[in-house]
């Protein structure tokens, strides 16, 4: 199991213990990741606002460095995912678009490139059989899942998880000894989107959220995106002001929670980086 | 379920921008695939920020397949829109809603329309990320509030920022490509092919 590891920038800034938790899980189960040497920042759906042939060639040219390391791409942040797998498709049943991205290239890109995120590589490299008896098992701790939007739509080419009800995190969390709790914002978006330019809105959906994963029981919940990890924990406080509700609740790295449940040190997996601390749910482990 | 009539909520004087104009802006809904739409409305039904919106998705697709694209383009509901794609894979007939919304905010963008401070933050970002090939945070912040004059919303999120500096979650060092030039001339060639085939 060998990865080319396209971290993007938020995993080398404001969402460091994604990147030191992926990898040390990664460690730990023997997954090898290599770095993208030189990689790029995808785009992400802003450059897609500005020009689609730029958001196109950002993706390409960070996918034309894994074709040539020969290695499929693990992309933990659903932003980078959504946007390197759909201009991968796109490149590849496109050969007009190919051709035109190509000739703007230093390194053009040859070859499919298969685009995959660490969840559902947990999930079908390594397997639930395999986590099923973790030395630390999760349980007294209530996790709410949550997907946020573009891990699971678009829906790819094959499909990793239903669009509306997905499973994946739920079974992982399930299997690592938790308690799943169901509530019906599971894939609804945070906001995270439109966080800095309409702060109002995106706080609404943020507040919202969190409202029905604590009235569900939640006491923390378990994510997939830097993104949407920032939303829900550094802006929880302004959640709270804005809809009048009280959350306090820890918002994990699915990442996170397999590393203490794999029995890892904590201070591999930072947990004291996380803005809402989970140190007392930690305890009822 | 009667149809809605659009012109309740829709300018008319909209009715009469330049046949030119219209003819240039038929081009892009055309391109957009809204004519299989029979506006049942799952779209504005899914959507987490319709309540914000003046027209919400269903009625844009409608204006679009009215020819009313300027106003559409006009509209701060095409930058309200989050990506969720909520509307895309519940659309019984396969439009793919979330992507003409992206298409709809590059035509706004490039006629000069986009009034919203999501287009001053997506141009901000591209600026950023095309300079040094990663994105840096305090750079993106400095000039989508500076591009905004809103000094006063950068100064509310100071207790936040420093919060998350102590976190270690802002860095005041950029993360810089060892070729920043790299994405800068990328995106020059990608601009010169376009003139070359005069794309807007």
């Amino acid at each position: 199991m060998r990865y080319a590891y396209y971290p993007g920038c938020s995993l080398h800034a404001s969402a460091r213990e994604y990147d030191l938790s992926w990898r040390a899980v990664c460690e730990k189960l023997g997954i090898e990741l290599t770095e993208l040497p030189d990689w790029s920042c995808c785009g992400t759906a802003h450059a897609d606002n500005v020009d689609y042939s730029l958001s196109v060639a950002m993706a390409a040219r960070n996918l034309a460095i894994a074709a040539q390391m020969g290695l499929p791409i693990a992309a933990p942040c659903s932003g980078c995912y959504k946007t390197l797998w759909r201009s991968e498709a796109a490149l590849r049943t496109d050969p007009a678009l190919r051709q035109k991205i190509n000739a703007t290239l230093s390194r053009p890109l040859e070859g499919p490139v298969a685009v995959r995120h660490p969840l559902y590589i947990i999930l079908e490299d390594i397997g639930l059989e395999a986590l099923s008896a973790p030395p630390r098992p999760l349980r007294g701790l209530s996790i709410a899942p949550y997907y946020g939007c573009v891990l699971t739509r678009p829906v790819a080419e094959p499909p990793v998880d239903d669009p509306e009800d997905p499973q994946g995190l739920d079974r992982l969390l399930h299997t690592l000894g938790a308690e799943v709790v169901p509530y019906p914002a599971k894939s609804k978006c945070c906001g995270g989107a439109v966080l800095l330019s309409h702060p109002d809105v995106a706080l609404d959906l943020t507040a919202r959220l969190l409202t029905a994963a604590k009235r569900a029981g939640a006491q923390c919940l378990a994510v997939a995106c830097p993104m949407c990890q920032m939303a829900l924990d550094a802006y929880q406080q302004q959640a709270e002001r804005q809809s009048g509700e009280h959350f306090d609740l820890p918002i994990l790295y699915f990442t996170q929670l397999l590393g203490v449940a794999l029995g890892l040190d904590e201070r591999r997996l930072g947990l004291e980086r996380l803005v809402t601390s989970p140190a007392r749910i930690m305890a009822k482990i | 379920m009667a149809l809605q009539s659009p012109t309740s909520t829709i300018d008319r004087a909209a009715l009469s921008v330049p046949p030119s104009l219209t003819g240039e802006l038929a081009t892009i809904a055309a391109g957009l695939d809204v004519a299989r739409c029979f506006q049942c409305g799952v779209c504005s039904g899914s959507c987490p920020t319709v309540t914000r919106m003046q027209y919400g998705p269903r009625r844009i697709i409608h204006m679009l397949q009215l020819g009313l694209t300027e106003p559409v383009l006009r509209s701060q509901d095409i930058w309200l829109c989050v990506s969720c794609y909520s509307c895309s894979v519940r659309c019984p007939q396969g439009v793919a809603i979330a992507d003409a919304m992206a298409a709809l905010r590059r035509a706004s963008l490039a006629r000069g329309f986009a009034k919203d401070s999501e287009a001053a933050f997506s141009r901000a970002f591209v600026q950023v990320v095309l300079r040094g090939g990663r994105l840096f945070e305090p750079e993106l912040l400095f000039r989508f509030y500076s591009s905004q004059a809103a000094v006063a919303s950068l100064l509310k999120q100071a207790g936040l920022g420093l919060r998350l500096l102590a976190k270690g979650k802002i860095s005041l060092r950029p993360d810089r490509l060892a070729d920043p030039q790299g994405l800068h001339d990328l995106a020059a060639r990608l601009r010169k092919a376009a003139e070359a085939r005069n794309e807007t």
